[in-house]
């Protein structure tokens, strides 16, 4: 079964990618309490209750706000309409690193520190849990099909998208909104800080995908912004400082998406120096690199979503294949292959 | 598509390590509960749980270094050699298998949360968050339960944790079979791991849905759950690939559904449940009076009990199978609990007897019809067995397992 993408729901602090003019990215503002410095990306004056209403929103965390907003918007741009005729068959699945390090983190300091430590708060119970913001848009957009949390940190996207056309080709689902979220908390920031020795600093954003079987979207004449050829996952311990290794890992997802590293026109990578030499084996110096961290910084799982959104807005190549690679440091690997039609056709695929 | 076997039974549990001591302890309805050792619990008004009992990981673990792995991904670690161990697979051996086409996936509730409260204790400390440990950071992401089983066994194939909560195993177990009805894989280690923590002892505790040292589902007057933990991995392999290495397997497992109530955080929606059931049963091929046994979800709390309880009844009318929970005897094991189940399932097929429900009293009047094997396992011819994950979030999945033909 051939699966498609049609539509697209972006949140992070670049404007662009957001189609927000008049977005901020102000990371220094978001919080009072003490972060690194440079401080990291995060959207300035990100406020839930105004973006979504005050109805089931109380209790939302920043994860789940971005993700409701992404998949929102996703649902909007693809033009899907769930009623209760289909919402049993259209679900959700969302790649994170922890769901929400801080809510987590908020919720073992109280056990630490109140006189009685039991005395958290039950409204923040489900944001301390993996799955809350996956729910949360569950609720919130009435989808009742599968919904499923991933915790693949730097391969949360790609784990998301396999995991999607596997449930899809098993008939378990007819559209599924994938994607991934991470937010910008002090948590995040100071963990991504201490962990890289002040190299790296933290973003977030939330980019959603409506996921469907290629030829519904094609029977419904319904406009497909990309077709997915190959999303794999493997274990290569070793990988950080190998760019073989990562070499050899783009190969095998090029062949088993039935490309060649000339049809090529964008990867995306986790942009370290590995990642760089790997990319220039395969590819040579003609492919156009999806960079986010310099404007975006350490996205976690939600870097191959926006690098996917970032491939689909780009203007051009028409007709153009699309690489995401994302691998954790004990090894874990994940990639994905898309092709990303040109802009008179509602089709993809040769 | 590959026909997809059980062929193999790791549990890390609180009434037993290793399907032996496991399967006896089901048997005899042994209870695993007991007052919490693991971390401090001044202050707690409840703290009873199933907590794994003389865990030692240099006794199963023989690659990973259990001080570069949280005690989570080292539960999974065990648990998946002990499922490869009783399954007789020598993965050394290319005659037997190819690493790439033998993967893993983890379900789990808290993923690392010993870490991660290690982490937070220090910033406590030291009213600082620059006081967290580079070295911890880097072992509390939750995707490295599924690494410490790909580390430990050196599996080349996929490594995924999946995140939906107390039904996370089935979703593992779920994604697995697919993977091997397709020939993705070979072999699959599939299930869940998860610690007893302070944070999900508060969270419970502050919801009011905590039981204070025994867990009595579907009674009338359950009072709630009971924490537990462990690691429970099942290995999954696709039929050809385990008779053309002499396996013998288990059980098939012969389809699974998935759904979202979509509807509360936490309050479980007995229509949701029911429909997954329904769908269940529709992707395995069978219909609901084929079930001859169900593991239920059965964490005791009135909620989750009531919902499920009526769903059973809705879907099997007004004589349903045996339903029993061994949640009683485990607490709820979270991640692992669904993959506790399965194991539950499988034994109860290959061995011929229904796990019970034990602290049983008086039966919930809500609930009269049910037959919940209450306190003592009984022989039964079990062919075909369901078994139930709910979540909050909302998220329901169920396995279900048939005798070999």
């Amino acid at each position: 079964m051939r699966v498609a993408v049609t539509g697209s729901g972006v949140l992070c602090p670049d404007p662009v990618l957001s189609g927000e003019p008049d977005l901020r990215d102000a990371a220094a503002e978001v919080y009072d309490e003490p972060l690194p410095s440079p401080a990291g990306h995060a959207i300035a004056g990100f406020n839930i209750r105004a973006r979504l209403g005050r109805k089931g929103t109380g209790f939302l965390n920043r994860a789940a706000g971005l993700t409701l907003v992404a998949t929102g918007r996703a649902i909007e741009d693809a033009k899907l309409t769930v009623d209760d005729g289909n919402r049993a068959r259209v679900g959700l699945v969302l790649g994170t690193t922890m769901g929400s390090f801080k809510s987590t983190a908020d919720y073992t300091r109280e056990t630490l520190c109140n006189p009685r430590p039991y005395l958290v708060n039950p409204g923040q119970f489900p944001n301390a849990v993996i799955n809350g913001a996956a729910s949360y848009a569950a609720i919130r957009y009435g989808l009742r099909g599968v919904n499923t949390t991933l915790a693949g940190g730097r391969l949360g996207f790609v784990n998301a998208l396999r995991y999607a056309v596997r449930t899809l080709r098993h008939g378990h689902a007819d559209a599924l909104l994938t994607g991934a979220v991470e937010e910008f908390t002090p948590d995040m920031a100071w963990a991504t800080h201490l962990v890289s020795d002040g190299r790296e600093m933290a973003g977030e954003g939330a980019a959603m995908f409506v996921v469907e079987p290629y030829d519904a979207v094609l029977q419904g004449g319904r406009r497909m912004l990309a077709e997915v050829l190959a999303a794999g996952n493997a274990y290569r311990p070793g990988l950080a400082d190998a760019p073989e290794a990562l070499a050899r890992c783009l190969r095998e997802a090029l062949s088993r998406a039935g490309v060649t590293a000339a049809d090529v026109a964008m990867v995306g990578t986790a942009e370290t120096a590995a990642d760089e030499a790997a990319v220039r084996e395969v590819f040579g110096d003609g492919v156009t690199h999806l960079r986010l961290v310099p404007a975006l910084g350490q996205c976690g799982a939600a870097a191959g979503a926006l690098q996917l959104a970032a491939a689909l807005t780009a203007p051009e190549p028409a007709d153009r294949v699309v690489v995401l690679l994302g691998w954790t440091p004990d090894g874990a690997i994940g990639t994905a292959v898309l092709r990303v039609p040109g802009s008179s056709t509602t089709s993809g695929g040769k | 598509m590959n026909r997809v076997v059980v062929t193999g039974l790791g549990p890390v549990s609180s009434i037993g390590i290793g399907i032996g001591d496991f399967g006896e302890a089901l048997r005899r309805g042994v209870s695993g509960i007991a007052p919490i050792a693991s971390f401090d619990t001044t202050g707690f008004p409840h703290a009873h749980a199933g907590e794994v009992k003389g865990f030692r990981p240099e006794e199963h673990l023989r690659r990973i270094d259990p001080r570069g792995w949280g005690r989570a991904g080292q539960y999974a670690a065990a648990a998946a050699r002990l499922a490869v161990a009783d399954g007789g697979l020598d993965l050394d051996d290319l005659d037997q298998a190819d690493r790439r086409r033998v993967g893993t996936v983890v379900g789990t509730v808290g993923g690392e949360a010993p870490v991660l409260e290690e982490l937070v204790a220090q910033e406590v400390a030291a009213g600082d968050m620059t006081a967290m440990s580079p070295e911890l950071l880097r072992q509390v992401p939750t995707c490295r339960l599924s690494h410490a089983v790909s580390a430990e066994l050196r599996l080349e194939g996929e490594s995924l944790t999946v995140g939906t909560a107390c039904s996370a195993s089935n979703y593992a177990l779920g994604y697995a079979f697919d993977l091997l009805a397709d020939g993705e894989a070979d072999v699959m280690l599939a299930g869940g791991a998860d610690t007893t923590c302070r944070w999900a002892l508060a969270g419970f505790e502050r919801l009011g849905s905590l039981a204070s040292a025994a867990c009595s589902p579907f009674d009338r007057d359950r009072q709630g759950l009971l924490v537990g933990e462990g690691g429970a991995m099942v290995m999954l392999e696709t039929l050809d690939h385990a008779l053309a290495r002499g396996a013998r397997p288990y059980v098939e497992v012969i389809g699974y559904g998935l759904n979202c109530d979509a509807d509360h955080p936490v309050s479980p929606n007995a229509d949701r449940i029911a429909a997954c059931m329904r769908l269940s049963h529709e992707r395995a091929g069978i219909k609901a009076d084929e079930v001859d046994y169900i593991c239920a979800h059965g964490t005791g709390t009135p909620a989750n009990d009531a919902a499920e309880g009526r769903a059973t009844r809705e879907v099997f009318g007004e004589h349903p199978p045996p339903i029993s929970s061994i949640k009683s005897m485990l607490g709820h094991a979270m991640g692992a609990a669904s993959a506790l189940g399965a194991m539950a399932c499988t034994l109860a097929i290959t061995e011929g007897f229904l796990p019970p429900t034990i602290n049983a009293d008086t039966l919930d009047p809500d609930l009269s019809g049910l037959d919940v094997v209450p306190n003592h396992a009984r022989p039964a011819t079990v062919r075909i067995a369901q078994n139930n994950g709910f979540a909050f979030g909302g998220n329901n999945a169920i396995v279900i397992f048939r005798e070999m033909t």
